[in-house]
């Protein structure tokens, strides 16, 4: 029987540092079959272990169209991810997964889409952004909804120009207040979706980012029309397992790390008070 | 298959099993009665109520390495566990290992569970008297007589001859050479104790149908105010299953953990959905009595007692359930 709890090493390939506390790793498996077969839906995550010290969940932001490594951007926040941001290219770390339902791509063709995302929030929404972009004819217009409280708190800069690049894609980049040399919107992010009013036919919205601008942004896009099913959204939670046994994520009767992370508003939508 | 054997064969039995099974029974030490390995069958404990901690401990430890960090970069497993025979486990704690065996198992195996329920036989017995805090009989039919899990379950008739109640091919083969087959009136006697038995269970559990309806009421936060969240209730239920995983030096350790503490459920942020006592309190019910069943079809309790017997402020759920109802005060939900 396979051990579920058992790592793969891995090791640190690149370090970006994004923000002055968030750092996005390249990973790459030792073994070389797992390195190029390392498969994983966009919104999956991995549980990461630096020996000795622990392991925590962290979302795949790469897109799995990226072949021979991975990535997780990751902010220095508790015990684990201080020490996370003390390792160098080259270490060798342990992983395992992916875990998690991650985002329904299937039913994400032949819709607009609408992305928003909240700080660090854009993580997971990234690996989707980018793997839509990839098979860009599969979906209609895509408009992303991206904030964060200052400038210096936006991830992924160098990828913005990519992403309004592509074809009938809008990005719309806000910070919570007004700042010197800033040219993009200003306002949290539920009410800059309320300015730009975009339209809910056949549209999805999915919504990545801290607690309270989810629970904010979800009334302004349900009167925009969107329907409990067309909001989707991932929750985060204490994890320890990864596998649907430990209880540390349970609310409401589900596990988030086996039934979510993912899960539109109607089936969150009874403890959304809890998140 | 139902044989009726002599204490002395019991003993024999035992005696017999020591070279290739490592024996485990209730024994007594300092007036506590706890699960040990024994060296003759003269330590087994056959006349006690329960054991303080259940028998889940020794398939789900208090802490349990998972694995240990080798130099060359390797994750050295534990060995496998020996062959065990667990004589004189509780028909509510076998019970237990039949729901905890559906949380370990599934999707993902986590085999130091099953790989211990698959290398130990179980030979229960029966409980004479079970104590005013079980309520077995309100979660499985049969309750103190209850042969679920169990590979073979031992009624004491009198002080020298018990009935044995062979359930599964692995018991089979254990009694094989020992005992003779049961008569008629030998199932009568049993029988007749097992109704005298089920007289002695004066507790009973009811889930109320509201208990979906009432999650926001305030009746939670009057009854969990008397709670002094020590998770006591957790860490002795013969079903509770939450653990924590943590690295102590090279060593990947699996350990206990309970929802009851506000630590389970903060997040690196410094957020912590179930901040609040009442919600953690709730948790527990939820979880055993509305999610499981959900989840599982049954819910995660056996009537064993402990969480009643034990608890320090005397909270009797089977009380709180009985009582609970929609509440509305004038300071809004919680």
């Amino acid at each position: 029987m396979q051990n579920p709890y058992i790592l793969n090493q891995a090791k640190i390939e690149k370090i970006t540092q994004e923000t002055e506390d968030i750092k996005t790793f390249d990973i790459s498996f030792l073994d070389d079959k797992l390195k190029e077969n390392f498969s994983y839906i966009p919104g999956q995550f991995v549980m990461f272990s630096v020996f000795g010290v622990g392991e925590a969940p962290f979302c795949i932001s790469s897109s799995p169209t990226v072949k021979g490594y991975f990535q997780c951007s990751i902010k220095k926040m508790g015990k684990v991810t201080q020490e996370i941001h003390k390792l160098e290219a080259g270490d060798i770390v342990g992983i395992r997964g992916p875990y998690g339902n991650g985002f329904p791509v299937a039913e994400l063709k032949g819709k607009n889409l609408l992305f928003v995302a909240g700080g660090i929030g854009l993580a997971p929404l990234r690996s989707l952004i980018n793997y839509t972009l990839s098979n860009r004819k599969d979906y209609q217009k895509i408009s992303i909804f991206n904030g964060a409280r200052t400038s210096k708190d936006l991830v992924y800069k160098n990828e913005y120009r990519n992403w309004e690049k592509s074809p009938d894609t809008k990005l719309y980049l806000t910070v919570d207040c007004q700042e010197e040399n800033w040219a993009c919107m200003v306002g949290v992010v539920p009410k800059i979706i309320e300015q730009i009013n975009p339209s809910c036919e056949n549209a999805l919205a999915v919504v990545c980012g801290p607690p309270i601008m989810i629970r904010f942004t979800i009334p302004v896009l349900s009167k925009l029309g969107f329907c409990e099913e067309a909001i989707i959204t991932t929750l985060e939670r204490q994890m320890q397992c990864g596998i649907g046994k430990c209880g540390h994520c349970m609310i409401g009767g589900v596990y988030v790390c086996k039934d979510g992370p993912v899960f539109t508003y109607a089936q969150i939508k009874k403890f959304i008070e809890q998140i | 298959m139902e044989k009726i054997i002599t204490k002395t064969e019991i003993d024999k039995l035992i005696s017999n099993l020591m070279n290739d099974y490592e024996i485990i029974s209730p024994v007594k030490e300092e007036d506590i009665v706890l699960f040990k390995t024994i060296k003759k069958s003269e330590e087994i404990l056959w006349d006690y109520a329960n054991s303080l901690k259940p028998a889940k401990e020794l398939f789900f430890s208090p802490r349990e390495i998972l694995f240990e960090y080798s130099a060359g970069g390797q994750f050295i497993e534990p060995g496998l566990t020996k062959n065990r025979i667990i004589f004189g486990i509780r028909p509510c704690d076998a019970h237990g290992l039949v729901i905890l065996d559906k949380v370990f198992d599934g999707d993902y195996k986590d085999n130091y569970y099953l790989e211990k329920r698959e290398k130990t036989i179980l030979v229960g017995l029966a409980c004479e008297n079970p104590d005013k805090t079980c309520f077995c009989s309100s979660l499985d039919k049969d309750g103190p007589f209850s042969t679920k899990g169990l590979d073979i379950l031992l009624i004491k008739l009198n002080s020298e001859f018990y009935f044995a109640e062979i359930i599964t091919e692995k018991g089979e083969k254990l009694l094989k050479e020992y005992g003779k087959n049961a008569g008629d009136s030998d199932i009568k006697e049993k029988n007749k104790l097992m109704q005298e038995t089920q007289r002695k269970i004066v507790k009973g559990l009811t889930v109320p149908e509201n208990l979906e309806t009432i999650f926001e009421s305030d009746f939670w936060d009057k009854v969990s105010r008397k709670c002094i969240a020590c998770g006591i209730c957790r860490y002795l239920c013969a079903t509770c299953h939450c653990f924590s995983i943590t690295d102590e030096g090279k060593e990947r350790v699996k350990y206990h953990a309970a929802c009851s503490f506000p630590s389970f459920t903060k997040e690196a942020a410094g957020t912590n959905p179930r901040e609040k006592k009442v919600s953690r309190y709730k948790q527990w019910y939820y979880h055993k009595f509305s999610y499981h069943k959900k989840n599982h079809g049954e819910y995660l309790c056996v009537g064993c007692g402990r969480c009643i017997r034990n608890c320090p402020v005397k909270i009797d759920f089977t009380e709180v359930l009985k009582n609970a109802k929609p509440i509305h005060s004038q300071s809004g939900k919680n």
